[in-house]
Formats: C-alpha cells, structure tokens, sequence
C-alpha cells in the first residue's frame, strides 16, 4: 500500500519549502481565474497562493471540479477562451509570467516549464509520426539540424523504455500502446530539461499495471534531471507516491499544504480528513466505503464565508460567514480552516465518524 | 484497406454497369422510331428498315447493349449519331476537353478561394471576415449558379465591359484573355462548392485546433505556426474528400452553366442531342458524365478512409 | 437501455411536441428570420391571383420591355407581360413543383427505409439499401434532364390521365429524392424498431404495419423533415435548371426558371431586370428555406443525422 513509502523515502536534497522565498522555482500569488460567460464572469479559482522549491515535487490534490487542472493550465499560460486569468501572478525563477509576451511565453514552454496531459490516445497528432513530433519539440527549443534531432530523438526514446527506439520515430501513435504513448510524452517534455514538469493526471487513462511504469518513469527521469514537479491528480496514493508536500483544494481555493507525511498522518482540515476517509484501506475496509455526503459548490457560484462549510461535520456558526485563510499551523503545514486557527487538532475518528 | 479501395472500386464498377445498362434501355423504350427523326415524318418504311440495319436498331436489344457496351468498354467508340451519322465518340471527346476546361479552373479557384478563406475564418474566429464568410457562405450555398453567372454577365460584361460578351475567347487569341474569359463561368461553377467548403475548413479547423493534440502541441512550446500546420493536417482529410465530390458536381452543373456563357462543351453536345432526339449520342454523354460522378465519389470515399492513418488502421482491425 | 426507458414513460405525444418545436424555432434569431422568409414567399405564392396586377400570359407588344416602374414595379418583359405578376404567379409553379416532389422524395424514401429498417439485417433490408445506394450514385440533374428530355416536353397519356411536363417532373426528381430520405428513415427506423415500447406493443398483439406506421414513423420523423425541407430548396433550382435549358415548365406558363429562360436572350442588351427579378426570388426563398432546414435541425436533430446544407 503506498501509503507506507512515504514515510521511508528520503527529503529530497535541495528541496526548498518556505524558507528562502528568492530561491523558490514558482511563487503563486494570489492567482485568480474564471471564465467569461455571456457577459457574467465565474470565477473558479478564488485566490489561490504557493511555493514550489526547486528539484521539489508537490502534488495538487482535489475533486473534479476544485480548480487543480486550471490551476496548471494558468501556469502554463494554457487557459483556454472563455476562461483567464482575473488577477495575481505568478512568478517563475523570480519574473512573472502574467503579463509576459506570447513570443516570450513560447520560448518558456517546453523549455522550462512542461506539460503532460492525462489522456496519451488524444495528446498526440495522429496524423504525424511520433519521430516528427519529438523533433518538432526538439528542434524548437535547440537550434540543431535534422540528423541530430534525430540522434536526440532517438536517445528520449530510448531512455523512457522504448525498444527499437530508431524504427519506432517512424511509427504514428495509434500504432502503440497507450503506457507507450504516456511514456513517449513524458520524454518530450522532458526533452529538452525543462525546471518545471507539470504532470495532469498522467496515470488516470492508463491500465493499473502500466501507472506503476510510468510512475516509475516519473521518479527516474525526476532523480535524473532534477526537475521540479506539479502533480495534478485526484488520487492521493499517486501524490503520496511521487510527491514531498500535497496541496488541496477544494471549490477553488487552497484548503491545506503540508508535507506529505504531515498531510497524511495528522490532517488539519475536515475536507483532506473526509478525504483520506474515502480512501479505501485494508484495516478500515470493514467499515464500508465512505463518502462526503453532499456536493461541492457550482462552478464560480459566489460563497460566503468556508466553501466546505455545507458539508462538514465540525463547522460551526463562524464558518458560514468568514472565509478562512491559509494559516501556519507547523513549521512546513498550512491550512485553511477556523478549527486549525484555534489549534484545535482534527483528530482521527472524532470528525464524520 | 487494399480491401476496402478494392470494395469502392468494385461497387462503383456494379454501379456503372448497371447504369449503362439503364440509360441503354432507357433510350430505346422511347416510342417511335429515331428514324422518323432523322428522317422526317414522311419517313419510308424501307427508310426506317434501312436506318434501322444501319444503326444495329433490329437485333435484339440484350444483343446490341453487349454490343455497344463492349465497344465502349473496349475501343471507347460510342457507336454512331442517329442524326449526323457520324461516329460520337470523336465529338464528345472535344466537347468533353472544353468542359473539363471550364471545371478545372473552377476547382482550382474553389480550392484557391474557399481553402484560405475557411482558415482565416477559423483563426480569426469571430472577426469581421469570419461573419462574412458565413453571409457568402449562406448566399452562395443557394443563390443558382446559372443565375449568378447571367448577373455577372449583366455586370460585368455589358455594364462594367471588364469581360468579353460573346462567349469564350480561344486561346489562339491569347492565353490570358482566354483564361480570363473563362472567369466568370468558372466562378459561377464554383461558387456552390466554394460556400460548402469554406465554412468546412472553418469548423474542421477549428475542431482540430480545439484537440488534445494542438494543447500538447502548444505546451511543448511549438511555434504558432507549426501548431496550425499540426492542426490543419488533420482538417484538410474532410475537405479534400468533400473537394473530390465536388468535381463531380461541377460536370453536372457545367451542363447549365455552359448554357449560360455560350460554351461549347458537353452542355451543347448534350442538349443539341436531346433536341434532336439523336439518342445514341444523349446516352454517350449521360454515361460519361455519370462515370464522372460516380468515379468522383469513390475516389472522395477512398481518400476519407485513407487519409488519416487511425481510421485507416482501424479499418484494418 | 435507450432513452424512453430512462424517461420512464413513452414519447410525448405527436402534436405536442410540434407545438412545443415550433414555439422553440421562432424563439432563435435563425428560426425567426427563416419562418417569415418562408411563410411571405408562400404567402405570396399561395395569394398570386389575388395580388398579381396584371395577368401572367397576356401579350401586349406595346408594352414590351419597359424598365422598372411605378406601373410595373419589376418591368415588362419581351411579350409586355408584367414580371411581377409572373414572379408571382412563376412562384406558384416553381414551389408546388418542388415541395411536390419533395413530398414524392418522402413518400417513397420513408415507405422503403421504414420498412428496410424494421426489418433490419433481412434479405429485404439489403435488397432495399442496395438499391438505394444505386440509385443515390446517380447525378441528379443530369439524369432529370435526360430522363424528362428522353420522354418529351410533351404531355404524356397514361390513359385516363395525362401528365403535363411539371408533373413529369415531379414525379422524376422526386423518385431522385428517395435515396437520402430512405437513409435517414433507415437509420431512424432501425433504432426505433429495437426500442422497448415496440416490443411492448407487438408483445400486446399489434400487427408489423400498425407497428410501422402508429409508433416507429412519427418518431423518425424529426430528421425527415429536416431532409425534406433541404430537398424542396433543391427543387427549386433543379426545376429552374430545368427550365432554363427547356426541358421545363413550357411557355407560356411562367415559372422562375422558364423566366430565366426568356431573358437569357436579353441579357446583353441590357435589360437586367428580366434576369434579375426571377432569380432573386429564387435565391430568397433558396436561403429563406435553407435557413429554415438549418434552424429545424439545430432544433430537432442536434446529432446531424440529416444533411448539412450550410455549416
């Protein structure tokens, strides 16, 4: 079970938290954004902010719906009309990418900062071959003729798991396999060194025993390279699996940060309580699956006061009508409720039991 | 996909066998006899008797459709004019070269209008141009062909004298002036396909430029311009299909058009043929014009089932 | 499971939901457009002798050729005739003759595909959709110009009836119509014929025709007329293609084509408003029912089972 790797895997060197905000890779302040629709704008994600440190690798965990997969589309410059960035911003190695220039913008993808998609079947042009497309990747950002694209090529190949890696540039994606296809993107966003690997949910549109390649994949090209990580995913085993601090949100904001180990074993927030509940576990499987009774709000419905308030257990009159803010609540562990502010500690059973 | 090419192409040839042997019978269920045409109403019996030997009219009809059929199949001789008593082949042949004139240059300003203009209303999506293109689409979709061209006629001939009244300047006269007389009937060709094929490449573009693919694309930091070709390589596999169709259609409506702007292609063989109740020659032309369409169409569905190598591939499976 | 199972209840009843359509198409700007477009050039038509000024075929020489004017608002032709009033009355012909065979097209087309399709993967099936790929392989105008010109332009006597050469016509192109139809029927009548309540009936006694006719046809019928609407617009020029070259509405009966006809030989000498009048009211209700087959699809067939016209 995954949850006991984390506890044995090592604090990665180099990786920062909070503590020299200069030295951080992404600085997310306060970001916001929505979409335009005939004529009223939604706002989705309601002020969000974070860290990530170099070489570190954190994991942005929530619902269908929370904001996580527009929050990474917004750092990468990617949200598509009608959505947009309302306001903050985000500073990669110190400059802001907001207002920057599409050329400059350009120049950033796939150089330092990369995506992966979640659904390799579609994430590839099925009308080119996948030797074309990664030495379209190749020699946008590296100024190298033709015969060394492909030397290139064919060494990313190669080093995620791809036999025959020469005969292979010739093959057009619906030809393989989709773990090979997920594998053959992740080396083109590796490609060409990127600091920054942004990774939606990469494993969900895979078979069981292929997530555990890529995963594997993942850590080897992370162990290699020395990038840093922003995993999208709604599955907190993955984050345990890959990650050294979780983010959650919920409704658009940031409900708890914390380093992983932390996150798990002492939650401060109901919704990342509720959430580890839901997660099946050999010792509690006995108690039936649990679930969060009602739903998240509607997408970019106006809430007054705590997002969750409706469907947590422990809320009380304060949480209707004020909003909380991240607070430190440890030395590495944020979180967003009133409860952590009174340091009350949400202990195991005691909430929704 | 052998088999699935194999399979259009075998279907097609059933299909114009089958219409061969339709037109063939067609034309002689007509009553009376083409020698009272030919002749006149005071036609002799041993006239008739006579033309009919002439023409292979008194053997049974399976005998000369296998005939006729085997000499066209075989010779490309469509036998003889039951008025000029001429063989037809060699006419039509001429009348078909001028025809196929005229529909190459409409297709190619179809393509070389309607493609481009598609692109921009999709990557200028919203804009002025896009909701242009939309209005020229609509219009163009219905507005007849022939009626535009005698317009056009009306305007730019007569009123604005930019182009020559009579008919079409042969080439002797000048290359240029003969393709430049041949631009108002080529747009009047094209004008139905245009519209259908722009607003195509727009949505088809516009589809594909909302895929997973051209997001991937963009993330890996490929240049603009690179991720519209990533794009418009997947669009264009419709619009080429769609544009073999087209051809077909032009030949039809070349019949019409021809009519309109005094050219003498198939439009004139055709017609004349009909007018004079000279059969012979109406089921030349009819089976040839057919072929055309039926030819045009297979070869859009072939292209659609080729092209994009997952349909393909799937077709395998 | 399909979807009346999840309804929990049968498909509502025919005519509310026509009633419930119609308000939703002239509720969208498309719709609204396209329905006046429509109902004024039928209106128009329907009304022609009442409001044509003049009649439609009288000869008066001294009045020939006269440019639009207060008297005659579209001008006169070559045999002093009124263009108006034979617009008018030129639109009665050209759109009965094309809805006429639109409704031959739909007759034919849904007998054969309703019945290919309910009983779907039968000899009868493949017999049918054969023939009808066949025959969709054939070029319309083409075929139309060459069948009604093999005929003759004139009256054919069958007997006790005599088809003049617009009944000719409509009997042609429509039997031209049948392929497309058939296939949308085909492919309606093939789901509709797996569908629970179907089996409920036939389970409750109900004979293979009843079945067909009471329960399967008016549930295919929303992209049927979508395809029919598409086929009259078709009509329209076919017939006016016909004419043009002849083989027509024959003088001096007027109909847009044949109108078209007439002032092909006065184009150079300037009269425009011989070709033009006719061919604009051509082109207006071409894209006025255009429009209506896109907004009835937008509105009844969202899935596209029948053909686009415009994108």
């Amino acid at each position: 079970m995954h949850c006991a790797t984390f506890l044995t895997r090592a604090v990665r060197p180099g990786a920062s938290s909070y503590d020299t905000m200069n030295r951080h890779l992404l600085d997310v302040e306060q970001l916001r954004v929505g979409f335009a629709i005939k004529g009223r704008t939604l706002e989705i994600i309601r002020g969000i902010s974070f860290h990530l440190g170099h070489q570190e690798a954190i994991g942005l965990v929530g619902e269908s719906g929370s904001g996580k997969s527009l929050t990474a589309s917004a750092i990468i410059q990617l949200v598509s009309f009608p959505g947009r960035i309302l306001g903050g911003r985000i500073h990669f190695e110190g400059k802001d990418l907001v207002p920057l220039p599409r050329k400059e913008v350009n120049r950033i993808r796939g150089a330092e900062i990369s995506m992966v998609f979640q659904d390799p079947s579609t994430s590839l042009n099925p009308v080119f071959s996948i030797g074309t497309q990664l030495m379209d990747v190749i020699r946008a950002h590296q100024g190298v003729g033709r015969d060394a694209a492909v030397e290139i090529a064919v060494g990313i190949l190669e080093s995620v798991g791809i036999a025959h890696a020469k005969a292979r540039l010739r093959s057009y994606p619906h030809e393989l396999s989709g773990g090979m296809r997920q594998r053959i993107i992740i080396g083109m966003a590796v490609a060409c060194r990127p600091k920054l690997l942004i990774l939606d949910e990469p494993t969900s549109a895979l078979d069981v025993t292929v997530q555990a390649q890529v995963v594997k994949l993942i850590r080897r090209l992370q162990d290699e390279q020395g990038f840093s990580i922003l995993l999208i995913t709604h599955n907190l085993d993955l984050a345990a699996d890959i990650c050294d601090r979780v983010i959650v949100m919920y409704a658009g904001e940031i409900v708890e940060d914390a380093p992983v180990q932390s996150l798990f074993a002492a939650p401060r927030h109901p919704y990342t309580r509720a959430l580890l509940d839901c997660v099946p576990r050999l010792a509690t499987v006995a108690r039936g699956f649990d679930s969060i009774p009602g739903q998240p709000p509607a997408a970019g419905a106006r809430i007054v006061g705590c997002a969750f308030a409706e469907r947590c257990s422990l809320a009380f009159e304060r949480c209707r009508h004020e909003r909380p803010q991240p607070r430190q609540v440890d030395r590495y562990h944020r979180a967003a409720c009133l409860l952590s502010a009174n340091n009350l500690v949400v202990a195991g059973d005691a909430a929704g039991a | 996909m052998t088999e699935f090419i194999l399979r259009r192409m075998v279907f097609s040839a059933v299909v114009l066998v089958v219409i061969s042997i339709l037109i063939f019978v067609m034309m002689r269920l007509i009553p009376g006899s083409p020698a009272v045409v030919a002749y006149g109403a005071d036609v002799t019996k041993e006239q008739i008797q006579e033309f009919e030997h002439n023409h292979g009219l008194d053997q049974p009809v399976p005998l000369q459709y296998l005939r006729w059929i085997s000499g066209v199949m075989l010779r490309g001789d469509f036998g003889k004019s039951f008025v000029t008593d001429r063989p037809i082949s060699p006419e039509v042949a001429h009348a078909f070269s001028v025809t196929l004139e005229l529909v190459v240059w409409g297709f190619g300003l179809t393509i070389g209008l309607a493609v481009p203009l598609g692109i921009i209303s999709a990557t200028r999506s919203g804009g002025l141009l896009d909701h242009v293109s939309r209005l020229f689409a609509v219009v163009g979709v219905s507005v007849p062909g022939f009626w535009l061209g005698l317009m056009l006629i009306v305007y730019g001939a007569v009123r604005l004298r930019w182009f020559p009244a009579g008919g079409i300047v042969p080439p002797s006269q000048g290359l240029f002036q003969h393709l430049w007389s041949l631009l108002l009937p080529a747009l009047s060709l094209g004008i139905y396909y245009m519209a259908i094929i722009s607003r195509m490449m727009r949505s088809t573009l516009l589809e594909a430029l909302s895929q997973d693919y051209v997001r991937t694309a963009r993330a890996m930091g490929l240049s603009p311009r690179r991720v519209l070709v990533y794009a418009l390589k997947n669009a264009l596999i419709p619009v080429v299909s769609v544009s073999a169709m087209a051809i077909g259609f032009m030949f039809g409506s070349a019949i019409v058009i021809e009519q309109v702007f005094d050219i003498g292609g198939i439009s004139h063989s055709l017609l004349s043929a009909i007018f004079q109740r000279d059969y012979n020659t109406v089921q030349a032309v009819v089976l040839i014009i057919t072929a055309i369409f039926v030819l045009s169409n297979m070869i859009a569905d072939i292209l659609y089932g080729c092209l994009n190598p997952k349909i393909s591939f799937v077709r395998q499976r | 499971m399909n979807q009346s199972d999840i309804a929990g209840a049968l498909p509502a009843p025919l005519g509310q939901r026509c009633s419930t359509a119609f308000f939703r198409l002239v509720g969208t700007p498309l719709g609204a457009v396209a329905t006046i477009v429509v109902v004024a050039v039928t209106t128009l038509a329907l009304l022609a002798p009442l409001i044509a000024p003049y009649d439609p075929v009288g000869i008066s020489l001294d009045q020939k050729l006269l440019p639009p004017s207060l008297h005659h608002l579209m001008g006169t032709d070559q045999a002093g005739r009124d263009v108006f009033s034979r617009v008018l009355w030129g639109g009665r012909i050209s759109l009965s003759i094309s809805v006429l065979a639109a409704a031959i097209g739909v007759f034919c087309g849904v007998v054969l595909g309703v019945l290919a399709g309910f009983y779907g993967g039968s000899l009868l099936d493949h017999l049918i959709m054969r023939f009808m790929d066949f025959l969709a392989s054939i070029p319309l105008l083409v075929w139309a110009i060459a069948m009604v010109g093999a005929i003759g332009v004139g009256p054919v006597n069958l007997g006790v009836v005599s088809i003049g050469n617009e009944g000719k016509i409509i009997l042609l192109v429509g039997f031209l119509y049948t392929p497309s139809i058939a296939r949308v029927a085909y492919g309606a009548a093939l789901v509709e014929a797996q569908a629970d309540y179907v089996r409920a009936r036939r389970v409750q006694g109900a004979g293979s025709l009843t079945l067909m006719f009471d329960e399967i046809l008016p549930n295919c019928l929303s992209p049927l007329i979508v395809q029919a609407t598409i086929y009259i617009s078709i009509g329209i020029v076919v017939e006016a293609s016909l004419s043009f070259v002849g083989l027509g509405v024959q003088p001096p009966t007027a109909s847009w084509g044949a109108m078209l006809s007439d002032a092909f030989n006065y184009v150079l000498s300037g009269e425009w408003w011989l070709p033009f009048f006719p061919g604009l009211a051509i082109s207006i209700s071409v894209i006025g029912i255009n429009l209506l087959g896109d907004a009835l699809r937008d509105l009844l067939d969202p899935r596209g089972q029948a053909g686009r016209v415009i994108v």
